[in-house]
Parts: structure tokens; C-alpha cells; sequence
């Protein structure tokens, strides 16, 4: 066996990794976009974009018209679509997006345009095994912290 | 103008806001409230909002005013702009596509409106169905701040006409303001003018503050 690092191929270009796609800025897309890996968009979608796990970056130039869900979104150019991203959204300035966000993080710099709503996800603390219920029940000792009563973070 | 001068002026600033601590006081009562924003997006706003584990409508109202009314609008609409762009606030059509842009929510969809010092830049007959619309798509008892500058000239502490700033959350009691581009105000109100504005709504509350810029909460 070779113990030589294992080396991507020339081009920079790492199928085993997960390469990064590219629509370049004369590219036009009409219909379904599926993918597992991230993807550049500096042309022009209309229909949809779905990268599940991966990240979705639509250039200066590119113009999305479309139902967006990733992992991550980050928009220098214009979306037109409500944007689903279940870690991070970045809306850089200069950019343009009109369409409802739901995500668990936002960046927004400031000259960037956006038009819609806004809902942050979040991301719900991992569950513990469920304990094994005492035989007599135990009466509570205090109220529990729900959702808000903490206040925005300072 | 000198360069040092320029930047000064563009240099954001922060204020105390009773009016503002009074709204945000309003968001402590339960998670899940719909706010609307008539400024343009940014992430104080939005980062204190959500936090709340409320939901931020990003609405730019002044942005949409623009489209809607601008020379470039209007030239393709082969309307003449002519000197005073305000007039064309009266013209039903544009009107009518102002608010197919604006303001376009279904009834009671909010908890909350920011309309900042949005209102100001309206003539008559758009403030009138702006104010209306602003009623129907706020929910029962939901909280509304707006700001206005001074009906006196001749005071010295009053900004003048046309200071417009960016308006953003600091936090839940000062204000941020970035200045923005000189924009000409439609009216200048006294609080009568604004007791009568708001008459459909239950209450309406002023605060007026060290730089007569006047800040208004108004309860639906």
C-alpha cells in the first residue's frame, strides 16, 4: 500500500470531498435542481434549489427565482423565493432578496435588500434518554424556563 | 463640505428611547409575535427581535416609496415627474401599486409595527390609507412606534427638515440612527394633527424628547 498523502487531482477538484458546482453567469436553469454538494450560482434559476446537507452561493451575478433549501445560503446576487437553511443565511451587501427566511442564524450587512419574513429556528437541545419514572410522583420545584423569558441576548 | 466633515455626518449615532422601551417592553410578554419593520434590514433589529423568539417582517417601506414614486418610475410610466414628486402621492393608479407592494398583509398579521419616521414622507391622501392599512393588519392591542420631528422652526434644538436617518434597535431602551440621503417631508405634524391620525386606534402616547424629535407610541 502506498503511504503517499493522498493528493486531490490537479484541477482542485475533489469528488471524494465534495466538489463545489458551478452555474456560470451565462447559464440559464428552468426546473428542479437536487444536489449533494455545494453549489455556485452565477446565472440565472427559476423552479427550485434543494442541497440538503450543502451550501447554495449565488454570486454578483446571479439571479435566483426559486424555493431555496440548504444547508447553508449565502446571497451576493438576487433571489426572488423563500429561502429554508437549516444552519446559516448570509445576505451580503449589494444583494437582493425578496421571500421568507427560515433558518437558525442570519447575517445581514448592512446596504443589503431584503423584503420578507424573517423566523429563526432553534436548533432544540439534544434529548437525553429518557429517565425512568420515579414510582411516586415528584412535585415540582419551580417553573421552568420557557421560550423568550430569557430576553434578547446582550 | 470637508471630507472629515461628510463622514461625520454619516457616522451612525445612538439615543435613549422611552418610546422604544415601552414597545420592546411589549415583546417581553410572550413568544411568538409578528413584528413588522419599516426600516431597512438590519441585524440589530433583527438579532433583537428574534431573540425574543419573536418573527421579524422586513418591510424597507421607503424603499417601496421610491419605486413606486420615483422619477425613473414615473418616466416609465410616461407620467411627468414635474418639481414637486409629492403630488403624485394623490394619483389613485399610483397608489393603487404602491400599496399591491406595500403594506399588502392579510388582516390582524401583526403584534407590533416599527413605522420609525416613515409616515413623515406621505402626502395627505397616501398617509390617510397607509394609517388605515397600518390599523386593519395590526392585531387587537398590538404596539405601533413612530417617530416625527418638531412643528417648530424657529426652535434651535429641532432637526431640520428633510435630517432623515436609518432607524435600528441598539437595544431595548437607545436607539441607533445611520443619516440617510436628504428626502423632503410631505407635513410636519403637531400632536392634534397626530391625535386625529390615530383616532381609530385605542390610545396614543407621546414622548417628547431633548432633540423635539417626537416619538409616539400608539396602542390598536
Amino acid at each position: 500500500m502506498s503511504t503517499l498523502p493522498s493528493r486531490p487531482a490537479e484541477s482542485g477538484f475533489d469528488p471524494a470531498r465534495g466538489g463545489t458546482a458551478v452555474l456560470g453567469k451565462s447559464v440559464i436553469v428552468k426546473g428542479q435542481i437536487f444536489g449533494r454538494e455545494d453549489l455556485t450560482i452565477d446565472g440565472e434559476v427559476e423552479g427550485t434549489v434543494e442541497l440538503q446537507e450543502h451550501r447554495l452561493t449565488v454570486g454578483p451575478n446571479g439571479k435566483v427565482t426559486a424555493s431555496v433549501k440548504a444547508r447553508e445560503v449565502v446571497a451576493l446576487g438576487t433571489i426572488h423565493g423563500n429561502v429554508e437553511a437549516r444552519d446559516k443565511v448570509e445576505i451580503r451587501k449589494e444583494a437582493k432578496l425578496v421571500g421568507d427566511i427560515r433558518t437558525a442564524r442570519i447575517v445581514i450587512d448592512d446596504g443589503a435588500y431584503f423584503k420578507g419574513n424573517i423566523d429563526i429556528v432553534r436548533a432544540e437541545a439534544p434529548r437525553v434518554a429518557s429517565a425512568p419514572k420515579p414510582a411516586v410522583p415528584v412535585a415540582p420545584t419551580g417553573t421552568s424556563p420557557g421560550p423568550g423569558n430569557g430576553g434578547p441576548a446582550k | 463640505m470637508s471630507t472629515a466633515a461628510s463622514k461625520l455626518q454619516s457616522e451612525p449615532t445612538s439615543r435613549p428611547s422611552n418610546a422604544l422601551a415601552e414597545f420592546c417592553s411589549s415583546l417581553e410578554e410572550r413568544p411568538g409575535l409578528a413584528i413588522l419593520d419599516f426600516a431597512p434590514v438590519n441585524q440589530g433589529t433583527i438579532s433583537f427581535v428574534t431573540n425574543y423568539g419573536h418573527k421579524l417582517y422586513a418591510e424597507d417601506f421607503l424603499h417601496q416609496l421610491d419605486q413606486c414614486f420615483g422619477v425613473e418610475t414615473l418616466n416609465q410610466l410616461g407620467i411627468e415627474p414635474g418639481p414637486d414628486l409629492l403630488e403624485h402621492h394623490a394619483n389613485p393608479l399610483l397608489a393603487s401599486r404602491f400599496f399591491a407592494s406595500a403594506l399588502n398583509f392579510t388582516d390582524e398579521s401583526f403584534d407590533g409595527a416599527l413605522v420609525w419616521d416613515s409616515l413623515e414622507y406621505l402626502a395627505p391622501p397616501l398617509l390617510e390609507q397607509a394609517v388605515e392599512k397600518l390599523h386593519r393588519i395590526l392585531r387587537p392591542g398590538a404596539y405601533l412606534l413612530a417617530l416625527f420631528h418638531a412643528d417648530s422652526p424657529f426652535d434651535s434644538r429641532a432637526e431640520p427638515a428633510g435630517a432623515s436617518s436609518s432607524y435600528r434597535i441598539q437595544d431595548g431602551r437607545t436607539l441607533m440612527m445611520t443619516p440617510r440621503p436628504y428626502r423632503e417631508f410631505a407635513q410636519v405634524f403637531n400632536n392634534r394633527m397626530l391625535e386625529r391620525m390615530f383616532q381609530d386606534f385605542g390610545s396614543v402616547k407621546f414622548f417628547l424628547t431633548r432633540n423635539n424629535l417626537r416619538e409616539v407610541i400608539v396602542r390598536k
